[in-house]
């Protein structure tokens, strides 16, 4: 990439170079608990300037979510604000209002993820905002999509994982009873969409000089995130159900478990090519032999009793015994079943920065969620902490609406900021 | 240029096979990039061969992985075929890979040799666990990537969530990623490469545990069990077998409302269910009284009755089959059809983004193997047909 001239346009002293590929760029965050503030905080991530809005007393309620008594970090605050400031505003007040149209005139986007209809009750809707500063994108993330019946409806993660099929998708077997895979995942996924959605919408805007608006929901992420499942359901009206391990169609795409009760994965598609393979490093190439297994087809016809059979096998040594002589031999697919203790220490994570160190002010070096994508270039990173409530209010009014001192004197006063 | 797609004029070429990096260039191609499929001749991407329908010939891995691209069949591994990719590459904005990271390079397909060709290249690279790390080049599919993620191991037992989360999360990653690149190209010139992986999409999708994890030291409890939870953010069976979620991360302030819905208000004196903190200390014997009383009527009376008090956060537990015809889902387009040239109107997965003014679109159905070959080396490339006979007789294209 050629030379890239630093500029102090929208500067801050303490961003290390190299620069993300959203420097220069400026985002006005009024977002809450996590959809939202993790799509604002991705734009920080690839280096946007990002000035999260707050309510005076309190804040964002993720502030409070999870500040377990005696826990030294929120990590819940901590990482969906990251690389944020914050600047306290009464939305509620005149003044407040024309303050955050003001902001809102010096920015690239806008994001929010208030249900549909409050944006615009208190006139901070696209129209509102685009009368204002007609190149703006206006990222909005709901729970169920703006449109349709429950357009406007209150939503949280759960319930957007519950109406997108991923916690039927993964009942328990013989209960029926749903499950719910990972708590967070669908404000994750909703936020990464709207992220997207938004970058998508900036590239528009340098090639097209449109500004526009930009919606994602929990429900529209989790459906895509299971789009391969549900293109099934669409094109066949079936899907194949929750998966049973003891009743794999192919049992060298299965995961079992080892003598130290660690647990281990296989993944080959096409099984025929890493059947003889296996089973020399299983030392029971006798099995070559069993007519029940001689081939993908049959091994299928017999998956119970060939998952049994490896079941045996795969507990008479440890994981890393097996992942040791797995990967000498080559070319089988396999890895461990992680825990997320074993996940956040696993040298793959650390080594690609999915998982990283932030040298936190308070706390020195902590561990956090690093980065999904890499960029040669222009790399995502994270630099700095989750801001304290109205950390950056003076900061900002001051150098980017050049008011003085008296005039903040006044706003607060007024109970404006 | 209203309506085109945000992406309208970009070029992909797109080297890719199963999911992981097919979906990622069909999320550009749904943004409006025109989208080129470079597939070995004879039998093309795997996945072509995948998830075959029995008895009808009906592709919904591969149709869903690929609509919206033009399919053009090269052997990268003849010279000639490695200067047609190369050549198309230098017409490019955009190259995708998902082959393990140093196939590429072997073949002559690296960062390095198509910068040198196209230097404002955006390079995107999907591996299964990251393309550093003693596991660089390790093979990798979906379930390999979501079980080192942790999130089988997520409720204690292992479990495999829904099929192909990993493969969907590190394709919308890539895309994301290639996006990025082509902002910082428009505003600060140059290309780069961009990489991701099954292991970064899904570390990144469970971030809020995985957050807790390293700044707390681990989730407070098993997400997956509902008797562990606050009994107001969590799941019921109704009397007609179908579930019900309720979500409300403030419920004191909704517990009065809930248990008049109920038809329960006497709750309001148990000192076990006071408030959220005595509901928490008790969360079974609250999640069990709860579930008495959902099991006395059907889901759709409880939602009418939940709905007409207003305020309480609630929702269905859809199966898959529910989702697909789910009104919401219909209205936001996350479901949407095409018109397939042998099958006339099809369903199919929608878009997770909505944009006013440059919308996402399925501007044609997954091509047929080598279906736009002869149009992309003629009217690209500026071939003659005899030159285009000549390569396919060579077994080149």
């Amino acid at each position: 990439m050629p030379e890239v001239q630093e500029t102090s346009e929208h500067d801050d002293q303490s961003r290390p170079s190299p620069r993300g590929p959203l420097s220069g760029l400026r985002v006005i965050d009024w977002t809450v608990w996590q959809q939202g503030p993790v799509a604002s905080a991705m734009l920080g991530d690839l280096g946007a300037e990002i000035i999260k809005l707050e309510e005076r007393l309190h804040g964002d309620g993720g502030r409070s979510l999870y500040a377990v008594a005696g826990a030294p970090t929120n990590s819940y605050f901590e990482t969906n604000n990251r690389n944020k400031k914050s600047v306290t505003v009464d939305l509620k007040h005149p003044q407040g209002i024309a303050m955050v149209h003001e902001l809102v005139a010096h920015a690239d986007v806008f994001v929010h993820n208030f249900r549909a209809g409050v944006p615009e009750r208190l006139g901070l809707g696209y129209d509102d905002l685009r009368a204002v500063n007609p190149r703006l994108i206006y990222g909005e993330a709901t729970a169920f999509g703006s449109k349709g019946p429950e357009g406007s409806s209150r939503g949280h993660d759960l319930l957007g994982m519950a109406r997108s099929g991923i916690m039927m998708a993964t009942a328990l077997p013989g209960s029926g009873e749903p499950r719910y895979p990972a708590g967070g995942m669908g404000d994750q996924m909703g936020a990464t969409m709207l992220a997207f959605g938004i970058l998508a919408a900036l590239v528009a805007r340098e090639r097209f000089g449109v500004g526009q608006k930009v919606e994602a929901s929990l429900l529209g992420g989790m459906m895509w995130l299971q789009g391969f499942a549900l293109a099934q359901q669409l094109a066949q009206g079936a899907t194949g159900g929750p998966r049973d391990r003891t009743a794999q169609a192919n049992p060298l795409y299965n995961w079992y478990r080892c003598s130290d009760g660690k647990w281990l994965a296989l993944a080959t598609p096409q099984s025929d090519r890493h059947w003889p393979e296996l089973l020399e490093v299983l030392e029971r190439t006798d099995l070559l032999e069993d007519p029940r297994f001689a081939d993908h087809m049959s091994r299928e016809r017999h998956a119970a009793a060939c998952v049994r059979v490896l079941d045996e096998i795969f507990a008479t040594r440890t994981r890393d015994d097996w992942l040791k002589r797995l990967a000498s031999s080559g070319t089988v697919p396999h890895g461990p079943v992680n825990s997320l203790a074993d996940v956040v220490g696993d040298e793959q994570a650390l080594a690609n920065g999915y998982v990283t160190t932030f040298d936190h002010p308070v706390r020195g070096p902590v561990g956090v969620v690093g980065f999904p994508v890499s960029l040669s270039e222009t790399p995502a990173m994270v630099r700095t902490r989750a801001p304290e409530l109205g950390e950056h209010t003076e900061q900002v009014l001051i150098e980017l609406l050049g008011k003085d001192w008296d005039d903040l004197v006044r706003l607060r006063d007024a109970e404006v900021i | 240029m209203s309506a085109a797609g945000p992406l309208h004029g970009i070029r992909v070429i797109d080297w890719t096979i199963l999911q992981q990096g097919p979906v990622a260039g069909a999320m550009l191609g749904d943004l409006g990039a025109e989208v080129i499929k470079i597939e070995e001749p004879g039998a093309g991407d795997a996945g072509r061969s995948l998830s075959v329908m029995d008895g009808t010939v009906m592709w919904p891995y591969f149709e869903n992985n690929n609509r919206n691209k033009k399919s053009i069949t090269v052997n990268v591994k003849t010279p000639a075929g490695l200067d047609l990719v190369k050549r198309l590459v230098a017409t490019a904005d955009v190259f995708i890979t998902n082959f393990r990271p140093g196939v590429p390079e072997k073949l002559g397909l690296g960062y390095e040799d198509l910068r040198a060709v196209n230097p404002g290249i955006v390079y995107g690279e999907a591996s299964a666990f990251g393309s550093e790390g003693p596991d660089r080049s390790t093979r990798g599919h979906d379930l390999l990537g979501l079980a080192r993620s942790g999130i089988v191991l997520a409720g204690g037992e292992p479990h495999y969530p829904a099929g192909a989360i990993g493969d969907q999360m590190g394709a919308s990653m890539l895309a994301y990623g290639v996006v990025a690149a082509l902002l910082a190209r428009e505003r600060l010139g140059g290309g780069q490469k961009v990489e991701t992986s099954l292991l970064g999409g899904m570390v990144w999708l469970q971030g809020f545990q995985v957050a807790m994890h390293l700044m707390q030291g681990g989730p407070p409890r098993p997400a997956t069990n509902r008797n562990a939870r606050n009994p107001l953010y969590t799941w019921y069976r109704c009397a007609d077998g179908k579930w019900l979620a309720l979500a409300t991360p403030d419920p004191d302030r909704h517990w009065p409302e809930l248990i008049a819905v109920l038809g329960r208000p006497d709750l309001a004196e148990d000192p076990r269910f006071v408030d959220h903190a005595s509901r928490l200390r008790h969360t079974e014997e609250c999640t069990a009284v709860l579930g008495e009383i959902f099991a006395t009527k059907p889901r759709d009376e409880w939602f009418r009755r939940l709905g007409a008090a207003g305020s309480v956060p609630f929702g269905p537990v859809n199966d898959l089959a529910d989702v697909v015809v789910d009104p919401q889902v219909v209205a936001n387009r996350y479901v949407t059809s095409f018109t397939h040239a042998e099958r006339g109107e099809l369903r199919t997965v929608g878009f997770p983004v909505t944009f006013s003014e440059t919308p996402p679109a399925i501007h044609r159905p997954a091509p047929q193997l080598g279906e736009h070959t002869d149009e992309i080396l003629i009217t690209e490339l500026g071939m003659h047909e005899e030159e285009v006979s000549r390569l396919r007789h060579e077994k080149v294209i």
